[in-house]
C-alpha cells in the first residue's frame, strides 16, 4: 500500500492542486481502509483465539493455585503427625510397600482359594487371578488383572482396584472382592454381592464404569486430572491433605504467611460439616423417608446422623469440635467421655448431664458403635439415647 | 436464458450504442428489480429445495422465550413469530430442484459477469476517482468478470449453505433492505427520499416483528440506506447546519431503532444479538457454531469459496467504489461471518446482497450494454468457465452429500418426532441449537401450551448469564456427580439439588457428545428413548409418563441389537436413521450406548472412510464387551478392529478406540502365545477385512477336526456372533448352543450363555 501511496504522490507533485488534495484523498482513504482492515482482522483474532470462559471444573481436578505441601510442615506444627492420619494414607498405589505386604496376607486366606482366586506377585506388581491354566485344554483359561490402587489407609480396612481402559476411552474400575480389615480379617469387600458376578471377571470382583470410578478417586486423592471418565492415573495425587481442606496456599506459601484466606474457617457450621459430608454424605441428600433412627445404613454417614443431633442443632459444635483431623487418631481422646464433658459439665447449667447417672462413658448408650454387613463397625453419629440392644 | 436475449435484438443493439450513464432511471430501477427478484426466488427456492422439511415440519422462526423455566416474560417476543407457519409446502422434486439451482446459478453468473465488463471510472461524483485504478490497482482484482463469477458461485453457495434452523425472514428482509439500499443511492428528489425512508421504517418494524435478527437490518439500513438519504436530504445546507441536520437525523434513527425498547426489557439485547455474542464469551458446548469459522466442525470448501465474497467486497472497497457507509458494514459484516461459524453464512449473505449489487451500480452498469447483462461469459474465457463449472459441481455435490434424500424428496425420516410422546414438561438440552426443535413440536401438534420448556433456549441474549451454571450442572449429569461435591471456586456442585427443582422430563444431548451420551447409558435412571442424528434423548425411568415410551424403546434398542421377531415394535419411532450420512452418526451413537450390533446394523453398504471408522468403533465395542465378560481378548473382533484404518478427524470415539486397540494389543499377544495350533486364529486373520456374511461362510466351512473342544467352542461362538450380525438367528442359536455344549466353563461360556437367552 505504501508503494502505492508513494507513486500516487509523485504523480501529483507534478499536477495542480486539485490534484494533490484528490492524491491525498485517496492516500487518507487507503490508510482509513487499511486501518478498518487491520481492526477487523484484529477483532476476528480476538474473538477466535480468547476462549469462552471455562466451567468450573471439580476441585479435585484442579491445582490451581496449590504449593508444595512440603513446605507446610515448616511452618504448621498440626503437619507434624499428619502422615499419619488416615485421611493422609486413604490412597495408594498397590505397588506401595504397605499395600504389598497387605495383599501378602489377604493372598493367604483360604477364601479367595475357595473362590478359585488368588494373588500372583511379579516384583513389585500384583496380578488378581481366577481360572486356571489347565495343561489340557488348547485355550488359557485364566484371567489375570493387575492390581494398581489400595484404597484405604487399613486403620479400618484395604480394599483394591484395578483400573481398565474401556473401549469408549473411559476409565473403569474393577473392585478386588476382598479386602483386608483391620490389618488381619479377609472379608468380601462392602458391597460386593455373596456370589460372584456374572463372567470371569466377576469372580474377581464387581467392575465400575467410567463415573463411578472418578467418584472413588475424587474422595481418597487430593488432585485426580479426569476429562470425559478418561483418568490420568499417572498425575492421581494420593490422599485427602493440606489443600483438600483448606484450599490453594500458593499465595500463602509465596507471602511466607502474610496472605491468608480464611476458607474453611470462614464457613458458617453446617458449610463446615458439608465440606466433610462431600465424602462422608449429606444429610439433605437422603430422603426423608431414608433419615429415621431404624435406618441403621444411614450410621455409616456420620454428618447425616450429627445433624439430626440437638447436640448439633442446640449448640455450635461441627465435626471439628470432636475430632482434629489433624492428628491419628491413637493422639486423639475420642472415647467414653472426652469430648462430651467439653459441654457437658455439672458445673455448666446449659447443658445437661446424664440422667441414668452415668459419668465414665456416655458413647455406649449416646453414640454407641453399630455392626455393618461388613466387619466393620461405624459409630452412630445421631447423638440420641438408644436402647441397649442396637449397640454391640 | 440466450433464447430471451436473442428476442429482444432491437433493444440489446439500442442500447449497446448509448452510455449507460444515459440509461433511463426507471430502466435501471427494473433492472435492479429484476435482480432483486431472481435473488429472493432464488434464495427461495435453494432453501427450499435444500431441505423441504424446514417446511414441512413446522419451524418457528423465533424461539418463544419467554415459556422458559428462568425468563418467565423477560424475552424479547416479536409477534409475528409464527410468520412462516404458513409456508409449510409440499415436497419439491428433486429435478425441479435441480433445474432451477441451475438456471439461477446460470442467471446470476451471466448477470455478474455483464455487469462487470467495463472497468470505466464510475460517473457518481460521490464515489473517489479512479481514473487511475487499472494502473495502482492490481489486476486481478480490477478484473470485475473474474471477481464477479467468483461472487456469483460463492454467493450463491453461501445462501445453500443456510442450514434450516437460520431464521429465513432475515435473509428476506436483508434482500428488502438491499433493494432499498440500491434506490438510496440514486434518490434525485426529495419526494423519493422521503419515500424510501418511510420504506426503510416499515421495512425496520416488519423485521423487528418477524425475526430475532433485526438489528443486523439495522445495521444494513443504517448504514445502506437511511445514511445516503440523510445525506442527500441534507446536502443542500452548509457548515453548522449540515452538521446538526445530520446529528438530528442520527438521532431519530436511533430514538426509532431502540422506541420498542420501552415496552420490552429484552428488546435491546436481542438487538445486540448479532454482535453480541463476541463479548459474552458463550460456552462452546452449549452452542458450538458460535465460535470462529474455522474452528467450527463443518469447515470445508464452501466457506473457503465464501469468503471470496469478504474478499471481492474488500476489492471494492480498495478501489474506492464503497462508500463510508458501505464500508463499515462490510467491516460488521466481516466480522460476524468469519468469527461466529452461527451467523458466518448470513452476513456473507447480507454482504452479497446488500453490499454486491451497490459496487455495480457506478462503474459497471454504467457501462454495460442492456442486454449485455445476459450474454454468456466468453468461452475464452477458461477461468471463468472453470470456475463455474467448479461451482456448480460444488453446489450439486454438496447437495448429493448432505440433501440427498432432501432433494430427492424422498419422504425419509431423519428427525423423531418430540411430539410422539405423551408426556410435557421442562426439557433440558444439551445443544442449544437445537431449541427450534422442542419448541416447533408442540405446535404441530396442536396445543395451545407447550409441549416442552426448555429451561434455557438458544437466546443468549437473555440467558446468557444463566448459561455457566446451565452448562456446569449438564456436565455434572452426564458424569453422575448427583451428591454435593466442592468446586474450584469454592462453590457446591452436584446435579440432584438442581434437577429437583427444574424437575426435567426430558434431556437430550447432541448426537456428536458420544462421551456425554456414553456416559449417561450407564446410568439406570435415564435411559435413550429416542436418537437421530442430531440429538439423543433420555428420559426418567421413574416418571410413570415415560415408562411406556422407555419399555418400547428399549425393546426396540435390544430388536435392533439382537434381532427377534417383535411385531409391536416401530422402530421408527424410536430411531431416525435419515440418509447415509445420518446414520453413520445414529451408529456412532449405538456404539456409545454399548449397543455394537445395532450400531453395525444401522451402517450403510459403503465404503466411506466415515462407515470404516463406525464400523472399527462398534467392532472396538464387541471386543471390549468379550474381554468385560470373559477376561479374554475376542480374537474375531480384535482382528477386524486392527484390520482396518482409522482416518480422518481426530473425534473422541477415533482417539478412544485407538488407545483401546493399542490397550488390547498385549492382551491379545498374550492369549495369542497361549493358543496352540492357531488355525483359528490364522483364518480370522485372513479374513478380518472381509464382511461378516463372508467370515461366517469361512468359519463355517472350515475344518473343525483338529481343534481341541475349547477352540472349537470359541470358533462355534464367533459363528453365533457373526450369525446374530448378519440377522440369521436360527444360525445364531444354533451356534450358540453347540458352543456351550462343547465347553460349558470356557471362557467365553457366560456371553455365549448371554447371547443365547437375547436370541432365544
Amino acid at each position: 500500500m505504501g508503494q502505492v501511496a508513494q507513486r500516487g504522490f509523485r504523480r501529483s507533485t507534478k499536477s495542480s492542486a486539485c490534484d494533490i488534495v484528490k492524491h491525498s484523498i485517496r492516500v487518507i482513504h487507503y490508510f482509513l481502509l487499511a486501518f478498518a482492515l487491520t481492526s477487523v482482522v484484529s477483532v476476528v483474532a480476538y474473538v477466535a483465539t480468547v476462549p469462552a470462559r471455562p466451567l468450573i471444573s471439580d476441585a479435585v481436578h484442579s491445582q490451581a493455585g496449590w504449593a508444595d505441601e512440603a513446605s507446610c510442615i515448616d511452618c504448621h506444627e498440626q503437619a507434624e503427625f499428619f502422615s499419619r492420619t488416615g485421611h493422609a494414607q486413604t490412597l495408594r498405589p498397590a505397588s506401595d510397600a504397605t499395600s504389598l505386604e497387605a495383599l501378602r496376607r489377604v493372598s493367604n486366606s483360604p477364601r479367595l482359594a475357595a473362590e478359585g482366586t488368588r494373588l500372583e506377585f511379579d516384583a513389585d506388581r500384583v496380578f488378581a487371578v481366577t481360572g486356571m491354566e489347565s495343561p489340557g485344554t488348547s485355550l488359557a483359561d485364566a484371567v489375570r488383572v493387575q492390581l494398581d490402587w489400595c484404597f484405604g489407609s487399613g486403620l479400618h480396612a484395604q480394599t483394591w482396584t484395578a483400573t481398565l481402559l474401556d473401549s469408549s476411552g473411559a476409565t473403569d474400575q474393577l473392585e478386588f472382592r476382598w479386602s483386608l480389615y483391620h490389618g488381619e480379617l479377609v472379608d468380601r469387600t462392602p458391597g460386593q454381592p455373596t456370589d460372584p458376578t456374572d463372567g470371569r471377571l466377576g469372580k474377581l470382583g464387581v467392575l465400575f464404569d467410567g463415573p463411578k470410578s472418578a467418584r472413588c478417586f475424587a474422595c481418597h486423592a487430593n488432585y485426580v486430572p479426569e476429562f470425559q471418565g478418561a483418568i490420568d492415573e499417572r498425575g492421581i495425587l494420593p490422599g485427602v491433605t493440606c489443600q483438600r481442606c483448606h484450599g490453594p496456599r500458593q499465595s500463602h506459601v509465596a507471602s511466607d504467611g502474610e496472605f491468608s484466606d480464611p476458607h474453611w474457617s470462614s464457613k458458617d457450621r453446617l458449610e463446615s460439616v458439608h465440606r466433610c459430608a462431600q465424602c462422608h454424605r449429606r444429610a439433605d441428600e437422603l430422603t426423608a423417608e431414608e433419615v429415621t433412627t431404624e435406618n441403621k445404613a444411614i450410621v455409616r454417614f456420620q454428618p447425616v446422623g450429627l445433624v439430626q443431633s440437638k447436640c448439633f442443632t442446640h449448640s455450635q459444635m461441627t465435626c471439628t469440635t470432636c475430632h482434629d483431623p489433624h492428628l491419628p487418631p491413637d493422639m486423639q481422646e475420642l472415647h467414653r467421655i472426652d469430648q462430651c464433658v467439653q459441654c457437658h459439665q455439672p458445673d455448666n447449667i446449659d447443658h445437661v448431664t446424664c440422667g441414668a447417672g452415668e459419668s465414665s462413658d456416655c458413647l455406649r448408650c449416646h453414640m454407641p458403635k453399630v455392626q455393618m454387613d461388613a466387619p466393620v463397625a461405624f459409630t452412630d453419629h445421631w447423638i440420641r439415647v438408644r436402647k441397649d440392644e442396637d449397640a454391640r | 436464458m440466450s433464447q430471451k436475449a436473442s428476442r429482444r435484438p432491437p433493444r440489446v443493439r439500442s442500447r449497446e450504442s448509448k452510455p449507460a450513464s444515459a440509461e433511463s432511471p426507471k430502466r435501471w430501477y427494473q433492472t435492479r428489480l429484476f435482480n432483486f427478484v431472481i435473488g429472493v426466488v432464488g434464495i427461495w427456492l435453494l432453501l427450499l429445495s435444500r431441505s423441504p422439511f424446514a417446511f414441512v415440519e413446522t419451524m418457528s422462526v423465533v424461539i418463544l422465550a419467554d415459556r422458559s423455566l428462568l425468563n418467565a416474560g423477560r424475552g424479547w417476543n416479536p409477534p409475528l413469530a409464527s410468520v412462516f407457519e404458513s409456508l409449510r409446502l409440499s415436497f419439491i422434486p428433486f429435478w425441479s430442484g435441480s433445474l432451477l439451482l441451475a438456471w439461477i446459478f446460470y442467471a446470476a453468473l451471466c448477470l455478474k459477469s455483464g455487469l462487470s465488463l467495463s472497468s470505466k471510472p464510475p460517473v457518481n461524483p460521490d464515489v473517489l476517482p479512479s481514473k487511475d485504478q487499472a494502473v495502482l490497482q492490481p489486476r486481478w482484482l480490477a478484473d470485475g468478470r473474474l471477481m464477479g463469477s467468483l461472487l456469483s458461485i460463492a454467493g450463491l453457495v453461501g445462501l445453500t449453505q443456510i442450514s434450516i434452523n437460520s431464521p429465513v425472514a432475515v435473509v428476506i428482509c436483508i434482500g428488502l433492505a438491499g433493494l432499498l439500499a440500491v434506490h438510496a443511492r440514486d434518490v434525485a428528489t426529495d419526494r423519493q427520499a422521503w419515500k424510501l425512508l418511510v420504506l426503510s421504517m416499515m421495512l425496520y418494524a416488519v423485521s423487528v416483528m418477524g425475526t430475532l435478527e433485526f438489528g443486523l437490518i439495522a445495521l444494513a439500513l443504517a448504514f445502506t440506506c437511511v445514511g445516503p438519504i440523510a445525506w442527500q436530504l441534507t446536502r443542500r445546507t452548509n457548515g453548522l447546519v449540515r452538521v446538526l441536520l445530520t446529528i438530528t437525523w442520527g438521532a431519530g434513527w436511533l430514538a426509532i431503532v431502540s422506541a420498542p425498547g420501552l415496552w420490552s426489557a429484552g428488546y435491546f439485547a436481542a438487538l445486540l444479538r448479532p454482535v453480541n455474542w463476541m463479548w459474552l464469551r458463550l460456552p462452546e458446548s452449549l452452542l458450538p457454531s458460535m465460535t470462529a469459522i474455522w474452528r467450527t466442525e463443518e469447515l470445508g470448501w464452501p466457506h473457503v469459496l465464501g469468503m471470496l465474497i469478504v474478499v471481492q467486497c474488500w476489492g471494492w472497497a480498495w478501489l474506492g467504489r464503497l462508500r463510508v457507509g458501505d464500508v463499515m458494514l462490510l467491516c460488521v459484516l466481516t466480522v460476524i461471518g468469519l468469527g461466529c461459524g452461527r451467523y458466518t453464512w448470513l452476513a456473507l449473505s447480507s454482504t452479497w446482497i446488500v453490499i454486491g449489487p451497490r459496487s455495480d451500480s457506478d462503474s459497471n452498469a454504467a457501462s454495460a450494454p442492456w442486454g449485455a447483462n445476459w450474454k454468456f461469459p466468453p468461452a475464452r474465457n477458461g477461468a471463468t468457465m472453470a470456475l463455474a463449472a467448479l461451482g456448480l459441481g460444488g453446489v450439486l455435490l454438496q447437495l448429493a452429500t448432505h440433501g440427498s434424500t432432501v432433494l430427492a424428496a424422498d419422504v425419509i425420516q431423519r428427525r423423531l418426532d418430540y411430539a410422539q410422546w405423551n408426556v410435557s414438561g421442562v426439557v433440558v438440552l444439551g445443544n442449544l441449537e437445537e431449541t427450534p426443535s422442542w419448541s416447533g413440536s408442540a405446535v404441530r401438534a396442536g396445543q395451545v401450551k407447550r409441549q416442552y420448556q426448555p429451561v434455557v433456549s438458544d437466546r443468549w441474549d437473555i440467558f446468557h448469564a444463566d448459561y455457566q451454571e446451565y452448562a456446569s450442572v449438564l456436565r455434572e449429569w452426564k458424569s453422575w456427580k448427583r451428591e454435593a461435591y466442592l468446586r474450584a471456586d469454592g462453590t457446591w456442585g452436584g446435579y440432584q439439588a438442581v434437577f429437583s427443582e427444574w424437575n426435567p422430563v426430558l434431556v437430550a444431548l447432541d448426537s456428536e457428545d458420544l462421551a456425554g451420551v456414553h456416559q449417561v447409558s450407564l446410568d439406570s435412571q435415564w435411559k435413550p428413548i429416542g436418537i437421530d442424528f442430531r440429538q439423543t434423548v433420555f428420559a426418567r425411568a421413574e416418571i410413570g409418563a415415560t415408562q411406556a415410551y422407555l419399555d418400547h424403546a428399549t425393546r426396540a434398542l435390544l430388536t435392533l441389537e439382537f434381532p427377534r421377531p417383535a411385531v409391536d415394535i416401530e422402530l421408527s419411532r424410536v430411531i431416525a436413521l435419515g440418509n447415509n450420512s445420518d446414520a453413520r452418526r445414529v451408529s456412532g451413537v449405538l456404539t456409545a450406548l454399548r449397543l455394537p450390533f445395532a450400531a453395525l446394523r444401522v451402517l450403510p453398504n459403503d465404503a466411506w472412510p466415515e462407515t470404516v471408522n463406525c464400523a472399527v468403533f462398534a467392532y472396538a465395542e464387541l471386543a471390549h464387551r468379550a474381554q468385560r465378560y470373559s477376561g479374554q481378548a475376542s480374537l474375531l473382533d480384535y482382528a477386524r478392529a486392527t484390520s482396518r484404518e482409522l482416518t480422518g478427524r481426530e473425534t473422541y470415539l477415533v482417539r478412544a478406540a485407538k488407545q483401546y486397540l493399542q490397550n488390547m494389543e498385549a492382551v491379545h499377544r498374550e492369549r495369542s502365545d497361549t493358543l496352540h495350533g492357531g488355525e483359528l486364529q490364522s483364518l480370522l486373520n485372513a479374513t478380518a477385512e472381509l464382511s461378516a456374511p463372508q467370515i461366517l461362510s469361512r468359519l463355517e466351512s472350515m475344518d473343525r477336526e483338529d481343534l481341541s473342544s475349547s477352540e472349537a467352542a470359541e470358533c462355534e461362538f464367533y459363528i453365533g456372533c457373526l450369525a446374530n450380525e448378519v440377522g440369521d438367528i436360527e444360525l445364531a442359536r444354533r451356534a450358540l448352543a453347540k458352543s456351550l455344549e462343547l465347553d460349558r466353563n470356557g471362557p467365553f461360556a457366560t456371553l455365549a450363555t448371554y447371547y443365547l437367552s437375547q436370541v432365544n
